[in-house]
């Protein structure tokens, strides 16, 4: 009996869990934004002092969307948050985007670094103890750089989203949470590959919202834009019934 | 009150930043100091140099350089502004600190004493201290190489009882008339009767002793700490090495950080230059984020970028310029470590990546009040707080920008990338007509027409028409 009773006892333990349930965060999580996406992460949220490594398969453009409400939720709060960027890369962030999705751009730091520099810069930043989630694209990390940045993030408080290609689903990973995350036209479909728990079966389904008018604050109510399909029509067409005048669209044809 | 004296007795040798062994210093003709090499020899200060050269064949006599010493008490002095803003500076190798003041904050005397010579040894500065409630007391416990503390104004006799006449520094005519009326120590001096000295021996001789045992006010020359910080540190040989520059830029810190100290001051930026022999000296600025005195930042930050730093020719000093500080109070000591350190801890960071990434890799987004998308965002610096945009019912912005836009081909009835065979566009707005931009001469001026543009798989993106040149283009991405 007394056996059984340590056992329970150490089954209640936050960093022990049984194979087939959730492991007990002890409430640490980042709200995801959706609830149904929490209900299935350890701790109710992305992971406090952890990695989350997210394969996407456009180096993080996809896998950002994911993590938005975080970002909003933490920026608003005064919490800092972090961006890394190869150089390389053809994309920017586009403030007047981000300022609409609810970030306050004032605690979003942007960091640029070349491919050689960023596990530096990513570890110096994990470290850093009032930095709470960092998001990084970094396609080319090996399995020892993942383990060295789950350590720096151990060290800090900090959720470190690391966005690599699918390609790398078969290397063993550092991080306790591993995701794949890809664009469906409902919104984000996010396979859940590893977690501190049973593997998750069925990919979960996450809307997400159209591209909407720009309102001043977050909160303001926003107006659905309805929708425009247009498939079939000759695109120029298109353009022209919309804005173009003719004789340009023609010339185009 | 009480005060510590600091006594270089070698300060003209110690000052020579290079010299060969055995060596001594030498001022119109006589030594003024030797190492020990010579001084085994026989050598002592005040000998002739004649006379030196003659015990020691391979003497190196060097000229003495007033400048070079005072720098390096002045340097000194910096360095114990950290400690107590109440330093006095004392002709020619002397100086005296405050301390009572500092003793808690520092543990005690022992620990604020060490820390002291540890700051002299780092500068490789022969050192004798004494510590007394009074300025002159404990300058004659210094130069009599005593280096003990006298606690109390009651126990001053006794301690100043067994140091020789000569720790005074008094004429050598006073000290032999001394010496002719018995007394061979200061106790001897201070048991005589007051009045009949004074008289036979003269005023100033009663005044010395009443300062020194605290019966008379000394008004000491107060080392004042300027306005700007300017020190210059010559190298024992020219380096490329960064471990020596490291160290030589350390001392050089540290002696900034106890300016700053004593100003109650911080600086944001510094100015460290190395100088090379006969050419142009390069320039490493340090940046701080906010106005700090910390020495471990600045410390930090100097390595982060002599690491990474080309020399273009070797090193033989260093100048170290900063200030006008600003006003930076000292802050309480935290019961428990708190957030309070958030901000703090983000300059550091900043600061850190700063060092090694270049200073345009780190910074904030944040909007502009403009219509075009490219201008509508900057990078600024990190936390600069940008009003919020003023355009409201403005259409739908992407997260994300091309940083040159991507042709795309029209084709059966649909956009399609270049690379991408699969992926194919439709539109799936009104269009958005951004235009017009005269007013910028760098190639502002745009004409387009935007659409939100979907992908089969669900990919939503921006997209323009270019009705100026022609041709549709893959711009943003939601």
């Amino acid at each position: 009996m007394a056996e059984a009773g340590r056992l329970a006892e150490l089954f209640a333990r936050g960093d022990v869990w049984v194979g087939d349930s959730l492991a007990v965060d002890d409430g640490q999580g980042i709200p995801t934004g959706w609830p149904a996406l929490d209900a299935e992460l350890p701790g109710g949220g992305w992971p406090s002092g952890a990695l989350v490594d997210v394969l996407d398969g456009d180096g993080g453009l996809s896998g950002a969307s994911l993590f938005v409400p975080a970002l909003a939720r933490l920026t608003q709060a005064g919490q800092w948050c972090a961006l890394l960027q190869p150089v390389e890369s053809p994309w920017q962030p586009c403030a007047p985007g981000w300022a609409a999705a609810g970030v306050d751009l004032g605690y979003l730091m942007i960091v640029t670094a070349s491919t050689r520099e960023q596990p530096w810069a990513c570890e110096q930043i994990l470290r850093a103890a009032s930095v709470r989630l960092l998001l990084a694209a970094l396609p080319a990390a090996t399995p020892a750089i993942m383990r060295r940045l789950q350590l720096a993030a151990a060290a800090g408080a900090a959720t470190g989203a690391i966005f690599r290609g699918p390609e790398t689903a078969a290397q063993a990973a550092a991080a306790p949470l591993r995701l794949h995350c890809a664009v469906v036209p409902a919104g984000l479909a996010v396979h859940i590959l590893k977690r501190r728990g049973a593997p998750l079966a069925h990919p979960l389904s996450l809307p997400m919202a159209r591209p909407q008018r720009i309102f001043a604050g977050p909160a303001a109510p926003a107006r659905q834009e309805p929708p425009h399909a247009m498939a079939g029509a000759g695109l120029s067409a298109v353009a022209t019934r919309c804005a173009v005048p003719p004789s340009a669209a023609c010339s185009r044809r | 009150m009480q005060w510590l004296a600091l006594v270089f007795p070698q300060l003209p040798l110690d000052a020579q930043s290079r010299h060969q062994r055995p060596a001594a210093v030498a001022e119109r003709g006589l030594v003024v100091a030797a190492d020990d090499e010579s001084r085994a020899a026989g050598i002592e200060a005040g000998m002739r140099v004649s006379t030196a050269r003659a015990r020691l064949p391979g003497l190196a006599v060097i000229d003495r350089d007033r400048a070079a010493e005072a720098a390096l008490q002045a340097e000194i002095a910096c360095c114990c502004g950290h400690f107590t803003p109440d330093v006095c500076l004392i002709e020619p190798d002397a100086l005296l600190l405050e301390i009572g003041a500092s003793l808690r904050l520092f543990g005690g005397f022992r620990p604020l004493r060490q820390a002291i010579a540890e700051a002299c040894r780092r500068r490789v500065v022969g050192l004798h201290w004494g510590s007394a409630p009074t300025a002159r007391a404990a300058l004659w416990l210094a130069r009599a190489a005593a280096d003990r503390e006298v606690a109390t104004m009651a126990s001053l006799p006794a301690g100043l009882a067994p140091l020789p006449i000569a720790a005074t520094g008094w004429p050598a005519a006073l000290q032999q008339q001394l010496a002719g009326f018995g007394a061979r120590c200061l106790g001897d001096v201070l048991a005589l009767p007051r009045p009949g000295l004074m008289r036979r021996a003269g005023a100033e001789v009663g005044g010395e002793l009443a300062r020194a045992l605290g019966e008379a006010y000394e008004r000491l020359p107060r080392f004042v700490f300027l306005e700007c910080f300017r020190q210059e540190l010559a190298l024992p040989a020219t380096t490329c090495e960064a471990g020596a520059l490291r160290f030589a830029a350390g001392r050089l810190l540290e002696a900034l950080c106890g300016w700053l100290a004593a100003r109650q001051a911080g600086v944001s930026v510094c100015r460290l230059e190395l100088l090379h022999e006969g050419r142009a000296a390069s320039l490493v600025e340090l940046r701080l984020q906010a106005p700090a005195r910390t020495l471990e930042r600045f410390r930090r930050l100097l390595h982060e970028r002599l690491d990474r730093l080309t020399l273009p020719f070797p090193v033989a000093g260093l100048r170290l310029e900063a200030g006008p500080g600003e006003a930076l109070p000292g802050c309480t000591g935290a019961l428990i470590d708190g957030a309070a350190g958030a901000r703090e801890d983000i300059d550091l960071l900043i600061e850190r990546l700063r060092g090694r990434l270049g200073d345009t890799a780190i910074g904030s987004l944040a909007c502009v009040a403009d219509h075009r998308p490219e201008h509508a965002g900057a990078l600024v610096a990190v936390g600069q707080r940008a009003p919020p945009p003023a355009v409201t019912g403005m259409a739908a912005r992407p997260l994300w920008l091309r940083k040159a836009p991507q042709p795309l081909a029209e084709r059966s009835g649909g956009l399609q990338a270049a690379g991408k065979p699969g992926l194919v566009l439709e539109l799936a707005s009104r269009a958005e007509r951004i235009e017009s931009g005269w007013w910028d001469d760098s190639g502002g001026e745009i004409g387009r027409d935007y659409f939100v543009a979907r992908g089969a798989c669900g990919t939503t993106v921006w997209v323009f028409r270019d009705h100026r040149g022609g041709g549709w283009f893959l711009h943003g991405r939601f």
